[in-house]
């Protein structure tokens, strides 16, 4: 066993040395934390350097929205440093735009690593393989489009977070409290309300060293498939015990069971460095999800989505929806997911937020896309508010983007609102003379159907019984016709 | 009789949904895997077309819908991404994914490692194939993807 007993010599006369030449220097300890910087790279970010001091420096993204906290993780060495133990990285001051080069040196062990970073002008030889410095060129330019991308998707579900409202308050809370742990989050929301993007700023803010992410469509997803899907970070996480990454998930409650059993055993395998973030249609109040199965797909049980959590039936309490029914989950992944679920109202249920999240968006156009207008007049506004939103905030987001590009003012009226928006009337409550809605409730899909084979009955008759002209007259296909005259039998 | 007449004169509305292929690549390998295939993923009875181009072009990277809801198309996008193409990949992806919402991209890939792969997984690609028959395969998540496309449908 190796006994440290000599101690180095102090380092005040180098600091100082370092300090006069004005040379950029610095220092991250092995959890990350910045530990020294000189003068040099306060007078390069034009910050002083006792405020990074601490701060977490972790390349890809900030911890906050500290300016501190943006400046630390710019001083971060690239991906796959720690490995090579030496990595040269430009790095670019977001004050002055000045761009250096900087040398990166691992210091000791590789799971207890001090690294240096020294910024200069550095004249080296060629490498010995242009194809390797290519390839590190080519890793440094993905780094920076991702880079560019993420913060792009944080802006977007800043926009989505805005608002006032009690259930705003309470989503900024919950999604606050996830970036902070890293723990496995469920989230509930009806489509287009924003989870695609709350999961993203869930991963992304996350307080954690950054970590890889692959991103699942668990519609219809097939053992096979999630396997291939899953497996960079399979590999990642078997590769080295102190990876850690991140599986997102969308449409969980569609996936059959035998795949969600799959990611339950991948999540297993590699417990504690796999979280996963799921994202789950909100319920009808038939218990089923909203999506359903496909309906020309291959067939998917019924049971299989209700039966898939059974013990709910007896339990209601342990099920995380806040309706009671159940999920589409297997035992073990509703487990999994039992300590922290985030319900994401819908755009209607914040209705109060409304005029603030359109205005953010509309201001989101005008930094990303520089459209004109730089406010909603008090009649589009008053249309906006009044509009159902079916598809929530990715419709709003549509609708805004739409109006903006119209606009030829500085300001977006009615008129530049997309048809649906600008028509839409609330139904009258005090009207009571529709025969529609007088007694038993209308199953519009029933209605429909009943209607689709009376035309389909007439067209054929019409047509002397030649399915084909039938099929003409109603402007589909024969085999279309055909499918609807077995439902009919059927 | 008369009231399915009178509907007859008047335009009907035309309820069968259209799949949108684009295939971007240099080459014909993914274009002909997709008329190979295309038919046998997508629910019998709906229209299919398929186009081909080496950059995404201005039929999807054109103005605005001229109105919500009216998108009258499912759209599946295959990207022919190499080693020496997956930066400009890259960026034209960001650029579709940015303009348009709601399309499901597919990467067919070559010489492509694991962090590459990673990145396009972030970035919003589905899934990645590497032999045209993997095409094929995908018929859950492509179906999945045409029944969201089909609720929204009046």
């Amino acid at each position: 066993m190796l006994v440290r007993s000599v101690a180095g010599t102090k380092i005040r006369t180098l600091s100082r040395l370092i300090d006069a030449s004005d040379a950029p220097v610095w220092a991250i300890d092995a959890s990350n934390e910045l530990i020294y910087l000189s003068s040099g790279v306060g007078s390069w970010l034009d910050v002083e350097p006792e405020k990074l001091l601490g701060q977490q420096c972790v390349g890809g993204a900030s911890i906050s929205d500290d300016p501190s906290s943006k400046l630390a993780a710019r001083l971060a060495p690239p991906p796959g440093f720690l490995a090579a133990g030496t990595a040269s990285y430009e790095v670019t001051a977001a004050a002055s735009g000045i761009a250096r080069q900087v040398r990166f040196v691992r210091v000791g062990p590789t799971d207890e690593p001090l690294v240096l970073g020294i910024a200069g002008d550095f004249d080296d030889a060629e490498p010995d393989s242009e194809l390797t410095a290519s390839e590190i060129k080519d890793a440094i330019q993905i780094r920076k489009r991702l880079d560019a991308w993420r913060s792009h998707q944080k802006q977007i579900a800043s926009l989505l977070l805005a608002g006032s409202s009690r259930l705003a308050n309470r989503l900024n809370r919950q999604v606050d409290l996830a970036c902070r742990t890293r723990c496995d989050v469920l989230l509930v929301g009806l489509p287009g309300c924003g989870s695609d993007e709350i999961a993203d700023a869930v991963h992304l803010r996350s307080d954690q060293r950054p970590e890889a992410v692959v991103k699942v469509d668990g519609g219809l997803m097939d053992i096979e498939l999630l396997d291939a899907v899953l497996s960079p970070v399979t590999d990642l996480l078997s590769d080295s015990s102190d990876s850690v990454a991140t599986a997102v998930i969308s449409d969980l409650e569609q996936m059959p069971i035998e795949t969600q059993n799959r990611l339950h055993y991948w999540y297993e395998s590699h417990r504690g460095r796999l979280r996963l973030i799921g994202m789950v249609s909100s319920v009808s109040e038939h218990g089923l999800p909203s999506h359903g199965p496909p309906n020309h797909g291959p067939p998917v049980p019924m049971e299989s989505l209700n039966s898939a959590t059974t013990d709910f039936s007896s339990d209601p309490g342990d099920d995380f929806l806040t309706d009671g029914t159940n999920s589409g989950l297997i035992d073990s992944l509703s487990d999994l997911f039992s300590a922290f679920s985030i319900e994401v109202p819908s755009l209607v249920a914040r209705v109060e937020d409304i005029p603030e999240i359109a205005s953010a968006l509309l201001h989101h156009q005008q930094v990303v896309a520089g459209v004109r207008p730089d406010r909603i007049g008090r009649s589009a506004m008053d249309a906006i508010v009044t509009y159902p939103w079916p598809n929530n905030f990715s419709e709003l987001a549509e609708t805004i983007r739409y109006a903006a590009a119209r606009a030829a003012s500085d300001s977006i009226s009615i008129e530049h609102l997309p048809l649906a928006v600008r028509t839409y009337r609330p139904a009258d409550p005090n009207q009571s003379d529709s025969s529609v809605f007088k007694g038993e409730p209308v199953k519009l899909d029933d209605a429909v159907g009943q209607f689709e084979q009376t035309l389909i009955r007439e067209a054929v008759d019409a047509a002397g019984g030649n399915r084909a002209e039938a099929a003409r007259y109603l402007g589909i296909s024969r085999a279309r016709l055909l499918r609807k005259l077995d439902q009919a039998d059927g | 009789m008369m009231g399915a007449e009178l509907y007859w004169k008047a335009r009907p509305t035309d309820r069968c949904a259209k799949c949108s292929w684009y295939i971007i690549e240099s080459g014909e390998r993914w274009t002909t895997a997709a008329f190979r295939f295309a038919p046998g993923v997508i629910p019998a009875g709906h229209q299919i077309s398929v186009e081909s181009s080496t950059e995404p072009n201005s039929v999807f990277l054109g103005q605005a819908n001229a109105e919500i809801h009216l998108e009258s198309s499912c759209h599946i996008v295959i990207w022919q991404i190499t080693r020496s193409n997956l930066i400009k990949r890259v960026d034209q992806l960001v650029s579709v994914r940015t303009r348009r919402q709601g399309y499901l991209h597919i990467a067919a890939i070559d010489q492509l490692g694991r962090d590459d792969l990673l990145c396009l997984s972030e970035l919003g690609i589905a899934a990645c194939i590497r032999h045209p028959e993997d095409l094929a395969k995908l018929i859950g998540p492509i179906r999945g993807h045409f029944a969201r496309f089909a609720d929204s449908l009046d």
